[in-house]
């Protein structure tokens, strides 16, 4: 008992990042939730003026989902702890191993899971929906989502490739639209996320149980997958892409068609909505497009390769890695501005949102960009509260854009201003890597999870 | 207090044992005296306790050592007849055999083996040397 | 001696028709410290695995504590520590939270006694595992073995990447741990000298089959180089019983002989009428001159 509870803890706590994750997101949740409940109201309920602006109530709206998403990222270290357990000894040597590490991640699943149930129930307080079932359907489906999350992560590993964290994101993203999907439609039977839960359940378990306990083996099915799914294949092209990984700009804007098309099959038929409630598309769509700092992100560590085979300086590096990943990104970036015009004027988007979601949508794919490349050295307190604030603002800005009567000189100058964030963030990132030091540069897990 | 060597051909336990043999015998190691604990020999040697208490083991039933309940080991006292001069020899054996071998490859004859003993002896010994006249 | 602690008949190993180990039988009692010796690829890690019960006999049987290692029970695990040859730690993890992961699997754990021992073998229990040297991920990897006080501790190469120093204290703390004559060690190295040191049996693979097992000391003794120089022709071969090797060179001669006995030397000058050098050998020795 006491292995399941420290192993529970462990996940939460293992490092100082995921520790600060684990409890901003617990904070988000339950401030979150409070504010909501306690103030007066705000979206989703009856509509009409509120007192406070607008920046203020969309924060107050998505603390909780943020704290949520924090609590499920400070369990990151559940799929790295998980794995490396299973594919060693220890799982042989320790007492009652398998069956205690099991545990630990269903106990670890359920609590996420009901954390994300209890928070989504909170937004429907004071609608008129039957509260337990809504908390009972959130659940299941949190449920689900969480398990196909983690399964992911355990079976891309240690992905220190584009795609490998792409996959993951697919599934956060599908965390978040799942659960309204089926909360909105209570007559959507719960058979489907429940038998999909047990047996995703019934087969890890029995894997993990009764697994030929060649260490290997494990070990070897999962990088399979993962290799199938990263390609080790060098398919030719510049070898700065091959080395920094932006070979493969078709699967990055594959990542992102794939979960827009996913949430507008889930949305499609979603009517509970508030009219003041940002544009769920330009919500996600901003999300998406920080995926494209995940990449730039691992730039660092990998050019470490490209520093000793090619006679360029650091500065050169840079500028180097930096068009290779604009190459990269403007396809994703053009895909997904061909979808925003074509789902959007489909969903009769004004004009307007159409050209500042646009714009929109290049800031935040800008942004995260120089955010990834800033990142040479172990993540510390200021790179990821940049990261995070960044990252709020764009959909500060992106609730702002939806809105239908707000100024347009208004969003031009956001927009601007969020502009000029990306060239001081480039500016700093250039600076940094004029005095890389790759000892310094890890491609690990704090990277991951601070994309 | 004892010099082992692990990595000579000779097992561990035959160089303790024999060492104490002859310590006890030329009275290094007076009667009485407390040997290490098994624990605390094999620790600062780095060797095997299982080895220090078969030595300990073996010299008990020799004689040699005695074995007190609770206590370490002690030197027993000698036998009330001393061991004859010829198992007293057998335990130089080892050296002898080395001293051969040495005189051997460098191609010296017997007589120039025992005159270079006979010199190192004198030297070493505060008594006079008995000299036995020797037909040459 | 008392009831042993593994007991293994004739146990065999082998994936997919390729024999990996065979006919290993042996014992395994309290207060042993048995060395296991063997080129790369000789299945001394199989060997191990086995008698862990990681991987199920194909041949033969070992058991541990009474139990069939494979089946071993949860309660029995806890008696047993085990050291991997490559580590396995968390990298993201603190040496601090890797302890207390593992210990939390134990109903019993020593904290006095991996605090002590961190602190002698200067490892940093709030340092991360990923900013580590191998060599220190190895020693939090061997405490990680004895916290729990396991009666019996396995080895797999565990000094591979420490510094003289460093192994000194493990070989020091092996002592500890045999000195109550109640727990056994069976340790895998390439560092002929520490087995030298601790063992007190030998377990030498080769081929994949258990080549020579048994007391260390006899090992020693029965396992000598002959210098033979004659005063005519050697003979194609020596009449000597199990000579493992022999080297003719006109009226000398280099033999490698095993169950050597002081009997041999004197009937073998004779018949030979030479002269013969015995000479024992190291460890290192022996075992280079098994496998040349």
């Amino acid at each position: 008992m006491k292995a399941v509870l420290k192993l529970v803890l462990t996940y939460f706590t293992g490092t100082r990042l995921l520790t600060v994750i684990t409890i901003l997101g617990a904070l988000g949740v339950l401030g979150g939730s409070a504010l909501f409940l306690y103030l007066p109201p705000l979206l989703g309920s009856q509509g009409g003026p509120s007192r406070f602006s607008l920046a203020v109530e969309t924060l107050v709206m998505l603390t909780p989902i943020a704290g949520v998403i924090g609590v499920v990222f400070g369990a990151s270290l559940l799929p790295t702890l998980f794995a490396r357990l299973a594919a060693s000894h220890y799982l042989y040597v320790l007492p009652y191993g398998r069956i205690k590490i099991l545990a630990s991640v269903f106990v670890t699943l359920t609590l996420v899971a009901l954390v994300a149930a209890g928070t989504t129930t909170v937004y429907y307080l004071r609608t008129p929906m039957q509260l337990d079932v809504v908390f009972e359907r959130a659940f299941v489906v949190s449920l689900l989502t969480c398990n196909l999350l983690y399964v992911v992560f355990w079976l891309t590993g240690r992905s220190s490739s584009a795609i490998g964290v792409l996959v993951g994101s697919i599934v956060m993203i599908a965390t978040l639209v799942l659960p309204l999907r089926f909360i909105a439609l209570p007559s959507r039977s719960l058979a489907g996320p429940w038998a999909a839960s047990f047996l995703i359940w019934g087969v890890l378990a029995a894997a993990f149980l009764l697994a030929p306990r060649r260490k290997g083996a494990v070990g070897k099915i999962r990088q399979a997958i993962a290799a199938r799914l990263t390609g080790a294949a060098y398919t030719g092209g510049e070898e700065v892409d091959f080395l920094v990984g932006t070979g493969r700009p078709w699967a990055l804007a594959l990542g992102q068609v794939v979960p827009i098309l996913m949430a507008a099959y889930f949305l499609s038929g979603f009517e509970v909505m508030a009219p003041s409630a940002p544009s769920p598309w330009l919500f996600f769509m901003t999300i998406l497009s920080i995926l494209a700092g995940a990449i730039a992100s691992m730039a660092a560590t990998r050019s470490r390769r490209l520093w000793l085979r090619a006679p360029w300086t650091r500065r050169e590096l840079f500028r180097r890695v930096e068009n290779a990943l604009w190459r990269h990104n403007s396809f994703a970036l053009g895909v997904l501005l061909v979808m925003f015009v074509v789902l959007g004027s489909h969903a009769y988007l004004p004009t307007n949102v159409l050209v500042f979601g646009m714009g929109l949508l290049m800031l935040g794919i800008a942004l995260s960009t120089y955010l990834g490349l800033m990142i040479t050295a172990p993540v510390g307190w200021l790179d990821a509260a940049l990261a995070i604030a960044a990252m709020l603002l764009l959909m500060i800005v992106a609730t702002y854009v939806s809105r239908p009567v707000m100024p347009a000189t208004a969003i031009i100058a956001l927009e601007t201003g969020l502009a000029a964030l990306a060239l001081v963030f480039r500016s700093i990132a250039q600076r940094r890597w004029t005095h890389l030091d790759w000892m310094r540069c890890r491609a690990d897990g704090d990277v991951r999870a601070a994309a | 207090m004892f010099i082992l060597k692990p990595h000579s051909g000779v097992p561990i336990y035959r160089q303790l044992s024999e060492q104490i043999r002859r310590m006890a015998a030329s009275g290094q190691l007076p009667p009485g005296t407390e040997l290490p604990s098994i624990r605390a020999l094999a620790l600062e040697h780095a060797i095997n306790p299982m080895t220090v208490s078969k030595v300990y083991s073996l010299l008990e039933t020799e004689g040699v050592l005695e074995r007190h309940r609770g206590m370490p080991m002690t030197v027993a006292k000698p036998a009330r007849t001393q061991s004859p001069p010829a198992k007293r020899v057998a335990h130089l054996e080892p050296q002898i055999e080395q001293l051969v071998l040495a005189a051997r490859q460098l191609e010296l004859g017997e007589d120039e083996v025992v005159e270079a003993l006979r010199n190192a002896w004198e030297v070493k010994d505060e008594r006079p040397v008995h000299r036995r006249t020797r037909a040459r | 001696m008392n009831d042993p602690y593994i007991v293994a008949r004739e146990l065999g190993k082998s994936f997919s028709s390729k024999a990996v180990l065979s006919g290993a039988s042996f014992e395994v009692g309290p207060g042993e410290i048995v060395g296991v010796l063997g080129k790369n690829g000789a299945g001394k890690t199989t060997l191990l695995e086995l008698v862990l019960g990681f991987t199920p006999a194909t041949a033969g049987s070992v058991r541990i504590f009474g139990y069939d290692s494979y089946r071993l029970p949860g309660a029995a695990k806890a008696r047993i520590g085990f050291v991997p040859q490559q580590d396995e730690l968390v990298n993201q993890l603190t040496a601090a939270d890797q302890i207390g992961v593992i210990a939390s699997f134990y109903p019993r754990w020593d904290d006095a006694l991996v605090a002590r021992l961190c602190d002698e073998w200067e490892v940093d229990s709030r340092q991360r595992i990923k900013n580590m040297s191998v060599g220190q991920r190895q020693k939090l990897s061997i405490l990680l073995a004895l916290g729990h006080r396991p009666d019996v501790l396995i080895l797999d190469e565990p000094v591979a990447s420490l510094d003289p120093i460093a192994r000194r204290q493990f070989l020091e703390q092996i002592v500890e741990v045999a000195a109550d004559g109640r727990r056994s060690v069976v340790f895998s190295s390439h560092i002929v000298s520490d087995v030298e040191r601790l063992a007190n049996k030998i377990w030498i693979l080769k081929d994949q089959r258990m080549y020579w097992q048994g007391d260390f000391d006899s090992l020693k003794e029965s396992i000598v180089r002959l210098h033979v120089r004659a005063t005519r022709m050697l003979p194609e071969s020596l009449p000597v019983p199990n000579v493992l090797k022999l080297k003719r060179n006109g009226i000398s001669a280099t033999a490698i002989v095993k169950d050597w006995g002081p009997d041999v030397e004197k009937r073998l000058s004779i018949e030979l009428e030479a002269e013969i050098e015995v000479e024992h050998l190291a460890l290192e020795d022996i075992f280079l001159e098994l496998h040349r």
